[in-house]
């Protein structure tokens, strides 16, 4: 019980030290913080802090910051007041430490911030990039495509064209190769210039462009032919063997075919049916070394077309 | 139970006594397990290249608050262990700043020779 008594005793004098200690530290504190924010007021903040508060409010400008490093600008504020309350608290060290860390967060959060707005980039310019290449790709397929138009087309064309060639063939091919069979001199044959016949040396002697008697023959088949065919026009090639100059075989083989050209209208075919071309010693068929050879080069060719203009 | 609690009080008034007269902090194990693991990460992440100075910042603390932790420095020890770590994440925060940069630029770079490539080829 004393000892109870001597407790009361002790914490009733503790509590009067207490309430004392506490409403002069009180009075203490109030007066501290008049002087502290008398000073704040007066005194301007360092300048590292100044700095860092300026640079935090312009991140906090910057969308590509705020929008990407929210957390992490809010871990900054908080560094940043904990280092304003130290400085205004006098803490020089927790001061320090505070805009230390303050200093390395402002450099995490601008590179979070600008990290995630790289990448947002980078994920659109992939779409595009995506969309080049697929343009890039229907490109390619439709000029591919046109590609395949065109070849197609020169298709048409041509087989358009081989079925002209074979239309003359069609229709007069009978006739010519029946004429070759009749003549000995006379030979039918499908080229890719059309159906040609060769009217052979026995025509003419060397070194001549007027027709052998004995010729008339040929002429009035060939005739027969052009009158049955009347659609049927004719290229008169003429031939020479090597006897002779160049250009002397070249104006004897523009003769030849002149020679042959005029005899068929003396039979009364058109002349705008028949055109003439000198082919000079160019183009043999058998060896210019033997009689017999320079024989066979001597000669005139009818290359025989349809009329365009009558089809 | 009057003995033990007038022994629990003065038990408590000698531990406060030891505490305050032997070591002003306990040692800040957490701090110390935070910035190895940022350090670790940092590492990872191939900081050396990128932000060494902020790395190389990061060991150092380290290596100086596991010194000053054996001599029982620890509330220098806490200092530089907040340090490191965010020293550390301030390195991984630069390498990924950096490499998303860099492919940016890469991706940059072959999108405008795909458009070149396009362009004469529709010419």
């Amino acid at each position: 019980m004393t000892n109870n008594k001597r407790k009361r005793q002790l914490q009733d004098h503790f509590k009067g030290v207490t309430m004392n200690i506490k409403k002069s530290y009180l009075t203490a504190l109030l007066i501290t913080s008049v002087f502290i924010t008398g000073c704040a007021t007066q005194e301007t903040k360092p300048e590292a802090l100044q700095d860092l508060i300026s640079k935090q409010s312009e991140m906090q400008e910057d969308e590509r910051i705020a929008s990407n490093a929210g957390i992490e600008l809010n871990e900054l504020r908080e560094l940043v007041n904990n280092a304003n309350k130290a400085w205004q608290d006098g803490e020089q060290e927790e001061f320090e430490q505070q805009m230390y860390l303050a200093s390395r967060q402002s450099e995490i959060a601008e590179s979070k911030g600008l990290a995630a707005h790289y990448r947002d980039q980078i994920e659109e310019m992939s779409e595009q990039r995506q969309q080049l290449l697929l343009q890039a790709k229907n490109a390619e397929l439709e000029r591919t495509r046109s590609r395949l138009e065109e070849t197609q087309s020169e298709l048409t064309t041509t087989s358009q064209q081989l079925e002209d060639l074979s239309e003359i063939a069609e229709s007069a091919e009978q006739q010519a190769i029946a004429l070759a069979d009749e003549l000995t001199n006379v030979k039918a044959e499908m080229t890719n210039r059309g159906m040609v016949l060769t009217l052979q040396d026995i025509l003419f002697e060397t070194a001549e462009s007027d027709l052998k008697s004995g010729s008339e023959r040929t002429i009035d088949k060939v005739t027969e032919f052009l009158n049955n065919n009347p659609d049927v026009v004719v290229t008169v090639e003429g031939f020479t063997d090597s006897v002779g100059s160049e250009a002397y075989n070249m104006g004897l083989s523009k003769q030849r075919a002149e020679s042959v050209k005029s005899a068929l209208t003396d039979q009364g075919i058109d002349d705008k049916r028949l055109t003439t071309k000198a082919m000079g010693e160019a183009f043999p068929v058998a060896t210019n070394d033997t009689p017999a050879g320079r024989q066979e080069n001597r000669r005139v060719e009818l290359v025989l077309k349809q009329d365009k203009q009558q089809q | 139970m009057k003995f033990l609690r007038r022994s629990g009080s003065l038990y408590i008034i000698l531990l406060i006594v030891f505490l305050a007269g032997c070591s002003s902090a306990p040692k800040p194990q957490a701090e110390l397990v935070l910035a190895k693991d940022s350090i670790e990460r940092a590492k990872v992440s191939k900081a050396y290249d990128i932000a060494p100075k902020n790395i190389n910042a990061a060991e150092t603390k380290l290596a100086q608050a596991e010194d000053l932790m054996d001599q029982e420095e620890n509330r220098k020890a806490k200092i530089l262990l907040e340090q490191a770590q965010k020293d550390a994440e301030t390195a991984i925060a630069k390498v990924n700043k950096e490499r998303a940069k860099t492919s940016l630029e890469e991706l940059k770079t072959s999108m405008a020779e795909l458009e070149k490539k396009l362009q004469s080829e529709t010419k």
